[in-house]
């Protein structure tokens, strides 16, 4: 596992990882609804399904409309939910600029389809208790959200 | 059509009792209903189907699917009306679809009426004011997004099982039938001067969802339904009773407004609020369900769901085709006009008295997590995962689980033994069963001793080691072997406790005892076979020596 604080739940273990699709907005959403499911047998409280249920879908949807495809990966331990999403995509030149709440470059017709209000990754970041983002120009986007059952 | 001893379900113990169940003795061990079942809740085991009632939502698709007619739905007897002195037939109006394009909706609550039924709620009619009650609700509720209607009983057993987040979007109006049923018994039986007592409601249904019982987990703390008919029986003496029918007076209220709550989209068309969406079929309904929990669709504001396809005219129940049920609803609908003539201000009033509201609310039966531990989920789930890897997923059903993933499950939680799938089987070498030793199990007892298999066909399978008798619970808890199979008068549900704790093969009521209700749902739920027999304990003791046991 890269860097990163191990996270007071326990250093989490690799379990399982999605593949998500470039531009495939019908199937978007899957990934997110498949890794709910997957802690939701696991036992996790509503409330930590519901936090990853938000930062699951905004990152995969961020990979499906700006990283070019890519993976979430889901780490686990007994105390906390570790998501890793990343693509090999164009990257985010300005990170600070993203991370505001209503910034977007999204295209009129995702904008039609409800989508680029700006949100995303704010939301992200609001829902996770430790939250990593690493990207550059051409180098791709990697997310790691952390949450730990309250 | 075939029935259990069951009317009201009622028992208020708020155990599961499937509305449907599989006839071992019909059943042929075949997969059929295996893969038709979307919610996984079916097993072959000991080659015999069984459903496992707390992952059952009583779609019903397990009976469209059976060839052999071993799937049965707990429907109600119709000769259970003549137990009332004021019987009320309370028809779903999709019944109006059954009959063809020449038969009117008045015509077919008249023959009602021919059959025995002192009074005849048009439900369509009924339909149309539960539009516009729904309406209502919205609007003075703008919070609510999605209000999602409270009509499918499948589709809430669904939501408090797998989407429980969403209990509180269903819309606290009572569906048509259980309001049917209210007003009958505190309004026209009052009116009328009737016996509360001897008034009985009977929804006249195409599905067995609405079989009202403690399997409806939106439990009403009064049962205004006292029982609901199948299309199917009830069907042949409606011909009958068409016959000659003298159209005389008007029963009929209804606009094509309530006909069209037969069809998918007849609610979300009627209630008038911006953005509604209406959703037929189990695996459609799921998808818009995750998508809502997900958080997406903000704009809905009403949502009909209806687990069959097409809606209520899909029902498994049902005798016509669905697609011919469709165009003469779609005829009747233009006939009828949609300009429907319900009163607002009378709904407003009946909401301000209460008449609508729930007396309780649905509350959530969520699907257990792999473990009540969180490290041991994680652990079983990467069990799992292993296993399944190991797996041919070809998904043939062969292991009597509906596909690898889930025999995978059930092999880790316990629930099947990892040699029933054939491929793994093979590669391990088939391991031979002891020598010298015949196994028996339960099922060869109930061929060999004719006798009646009142619950818990999901254990027939199990292997009989040794017999016990006795009466006293206390000594069988003592005394009785793993494995043996206990002959017994007791049949109230404790027993099947015992059986559980000893890990007993089976249960024989002796003496033409029947099971308890509460029996046979424990019974049902643990898989442990509840036998019946005229026979005493001494002869069947005799006949079990005599099988080697
Ligand atoms: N994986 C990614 N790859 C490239 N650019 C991204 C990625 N994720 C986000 N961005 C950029 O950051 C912006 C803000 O993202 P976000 O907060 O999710 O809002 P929105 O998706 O509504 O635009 C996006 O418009 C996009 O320009
Ligand atoms: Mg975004």
């Amino acid at each position: 596992m890269s860097a990163g604080l191990a996270p007071e739940g326990g250093q989490p273990e690799f379990l399982r990882a999605f593949d998500i699709q470039a531009g495939d907005f019908a199937g978007a959403g899957n990934v997110s609804i498949a890794v709910k499911n997957l802690l939701k047998e696991l036992g996790f409280a509503p409330e930590v399904l519901r936090r990853a249920a938000i930062a699951a879908f905004e990152a995969e949807m961020n990979v499906v409309m700006y990283g070019g495809g890519g993976h979430m990966e889901v780490f686990i331990a007994p105390r906390a939910v570790r998501l890793v999403i990343s693509d090999h995509g164009p990257g985010i030149p300005d990170l600070d600029l993203a991370m505001q709440e209503g910034w977007s470059t999204a295209t009129p017709e995702m904008r039609e389809m409800g989508f680029g209000a700006g949100m995303g990754l704010p939301n992200i970041k609001r829902n996770s208790d430790q939250f990593q983002i690493t990207t550059a120009p051409g180098q791709g986007t990697r997310l790691q959200v952390d949450i730990f059952p309250r | 059509m075939a029935h259990d001893n069951h009317q009201r379900g009622g028992n208020g113990n708020g155990q599961d009792l499937p509305t449907m169940w599989i006839d071992p003795q019909a059943c042929q061990g075949c997969v059929l209903c295996l893969k038709a079942c979307s919610a996984k809740a079916i097993r072959v085991r000991g080659g015999v189907a069984h459903i496992l009632p707390q992952a059952c939502v009583n779609c019903g698709d397990c009976f469209r699917a059976c060839p052999h007619m071993a799937v049965r739905c707990r429907t109600t007897p119709l000769e259970h009306m003549r137990r009332f002195q004021h019987p009320v037939a309370a028809a779903s109006p999709t019944l109006f679809s059954q009959f063809g394009y020449r038969t009117t909706p008045n015509q077919i609550l008249l023959a009602l009426e021919r059959l025995g039924f002192q009074q005849v709620m048009d439900m369509g009619w009924l339909c149309e004011m539960n539009s516009v009650a729904m309406e209502e609700y919205l609007l003075a509720h703008p919070e609510l997004r999605p209000g999602i209607s409270p009509s499918c009983p499948a589709v809430i057993r669904l939501i408090a099982m797998r989407f429980p987040s969403l209990l509180g979007n269903v819309l606290p109006i009572l569906p048509p039938r259980v309001f049917a049923g209210k007003v009958v018994k505190e309004r026209l039986a009052q009116s009328q001067g009737w016996d509360p007592r001897q008034v009985g409601v009977f929804h006249i249904a195409p599905c067995a969802a609405k079989m009202v019982g403690p399997h409806d987990p939106v439990v009403l703390d009064q049962p205004y339904v006292d029982g609901v008919f199948s299309f199917r029986e009830i069907y042949g003496p409606l011909l009958q009773a068409l016959q000659g029918l003298e159209e005389d007076h008007t029963l009929q209220k209804c606009s094509g407004a309530g006909i069209a709550w037969a069809m998918s989209g007849g609610q979300a068309a009627a209630v008038d609020v911006e953005h509604t969406l209406d959703v037929a079929g189990f695996d459609e309904v799921v998808r818009i369900l995750e998508m809502l929990e997900a958080g997406r669709l903000r704009d809905l504001r009403f949502l009909e769901a209806h687990i069959c396809p097409d809606g209520c005219l899909g029902g498994p129940l049902v005798v016509e085709n669905h697609y011919r049920a469709k165009s003469v609803t779609l005829r009747q609908m233009r006939r009828f006009g949609a300009m429907s003539r319900v009163n607002r201000a009378k709904i407003k009033q009946f909401m301000a008295d209460g008449l609508y509201d729930w007396r309780q609310e649905a509350s959530p039966r969520p699907l257990p997590p792999l473990d009540p531990d969180t490290s041991q989920a994680i652990a079983k789930m990467k069990a799992i995962q292993s296993l399944t890897a190991r797996l041919p997923g070809i998904e043939c059903g062969v292991c009597g689980s509906p596909d690898c993933q889930t025999f995978a499950e059930d092999v880790i939680l316990g629930r099947a033994s990892e040699d029933l799938c054939p491929f793994t089987y093979q590669r391990g070498g088939p391991q031979p069963a002891p020598a010298g030793r015949q196994t028996v199990t339960v099922k060869d007892l109930v061929d060999k001793l004719g006798l009646e298999v009142a619950a818990g066909a999901g254990g027939l399978g199990r292997e009989v080691k040794g017999g016990y008798i006795s009466d006293l619970l206390s000594d069988v808890m003592a005394n009785a072997q793993t494995g043996a199979v206990w002959l017994t008068i007791q049949a109230h549900q404790n027993v099947v406790a015992v059986a559980v704790l000893k890990e007993l093969a089976a249960v024989i009521l002796v003496g033409g005892r029947a099971p308890a209700e509460e029996t046979v749902a424990k019974a049902e739920q643990e898989a442990i076979p509840v036998l019946t027999t005229p026979q005493g304990a001494f002869d069947l003791a005799g006949r079990l020596h005599d099988l080697g046991l």
